[in-house]
């Protein structure tokens, strides 16, 4: 079984992805026009995967790059930054939110990896700051 | 996904930019105050609609200049009564010194300069009364629907993020 094709992530991750383009496909035309064509443009890999899925109309693929997304552990920064505030992002902060989420119950252990990682990541982030400040000094 | 931008060939899929009404509001309209009695029709006519429907408009203040636009298209409209009555151009009887018709010339007809003078009067009044789509942009009265949207998508792609400094 691939990534793609657990048996209750996909069905949640389809379900997520739908929402997500219904919700850009209920705003007015030039609205959704643009907001398609900036995320398709986007750096971030998922907000990207929905531009070319607002685009094209394929929700199975915004489903496959949020399973993936959240897999590899780039759900969580990317929520921690996304507004949630207003729609459409409300939408999509919550269809990404609920993608992690049975991503980590069908994987387990995984969200726990995924923050040592970033715990990891913050340490050295940390002492490269703290070195930087010495070279200046 | 590895590319960025939409699909090829998808976006015909998107639905044609200004399909739906545009979302400029009609202009707002109230009642205006009863025209003076001694105008014409024309006159009458202009003087409730320019006072019902005047962006911003205080009958009190504005009211003698409104009355001064309906007197000059009160003017306009017998000018060009005669305009139409001669049409351009007027035969003139060509008179010698000793009095006698000699012949006819064609000159031009009065009415049309008279009518040039009395537009640009009411071009200035209009612009003043910000009666034309342009005067009123000036005054920042109305927004063209595509500055609208501009500043919608400007709204809608600024709200992406949360606010850092929360």
């Amino acid at each position: 079984m691939t990534l793609n094709e657990h048996p209750i992530v996909r069905p949640i991750a389809e379900r997520a992805a739908e929402s997500i383009l219904a919700a850009i496909d209920h705003l007015p035309a030039h609205l959704m026009f643009a907001l398609a064509w900036n995320l398709a443009e986007d750096d971030e890999p998922t907000l990207a995967a929905i531009g070319e899925a607002a685009a094209g109309g394929k929700s199975s693929r915004l489903a496959e790059a949020m399973i993936f997304a959240a897999f590899i552990g780039e759900s969580t920064p990317l929520l921690e930054r996304l507004a949630d505030d207003t729609e459409p992002w409300r939408t999509i902060h919550k269809g990404i939110s609920e993608v992690r989420s049975a991503v980590y119950d069908a994987w387990p252990g995984l969200q726990q990896r995924h923050e040592r990682r970033r715990e990891s990541r913050e340490r050295w982030k940390r002492r490269d700051a703290i070195g930087s400040e010495d070279d200046d000094a | 996904m590895g590319s960025r931008g939409p699909q090829r060939g998808a976006m015909h899929r998107l639905p044609v930019v200004g399909r739906r009404s545009s979302p400029l509001q009609p202009a707002e309209v109230h009642k205006p105050p009863p025209a003076p009695k001694d105008l014409g029709p024309t006159g009458r006519k202009a003087w409730r609609v320019v006072l019902a429907s005047m962006p911003l408009s205080i009958p009190t203040l504005d009211g003698l200049t409104v009355r001064r636009f309906c007197d000059v298209l009160e003017e306009r409209d017998e000018v060009m009564a005669a305009w139409k009555e001669h049409g351009p151009l007027l035969s003139e009887p060509i008179v010698t010194p000793r009095g006698d018709i000699a012949g006819e010339r064609l000159v031009a007809n009065p009415a049309a300069a008279m009518l040039r003078g009395l537009d640009k009067e009411l071009d200035a009044l209009s612009d003043r009364l910000a009666l034309t789509p342009a005067a009123r942009a000036r005054l920042g009265l109305t927004m063209t629907s595509a500055e609208r949207q501009a500043a919608e998508v400007d709204r809608l792609l600024g709200a992406k993020w949360k606010d850092e400094d929360e």
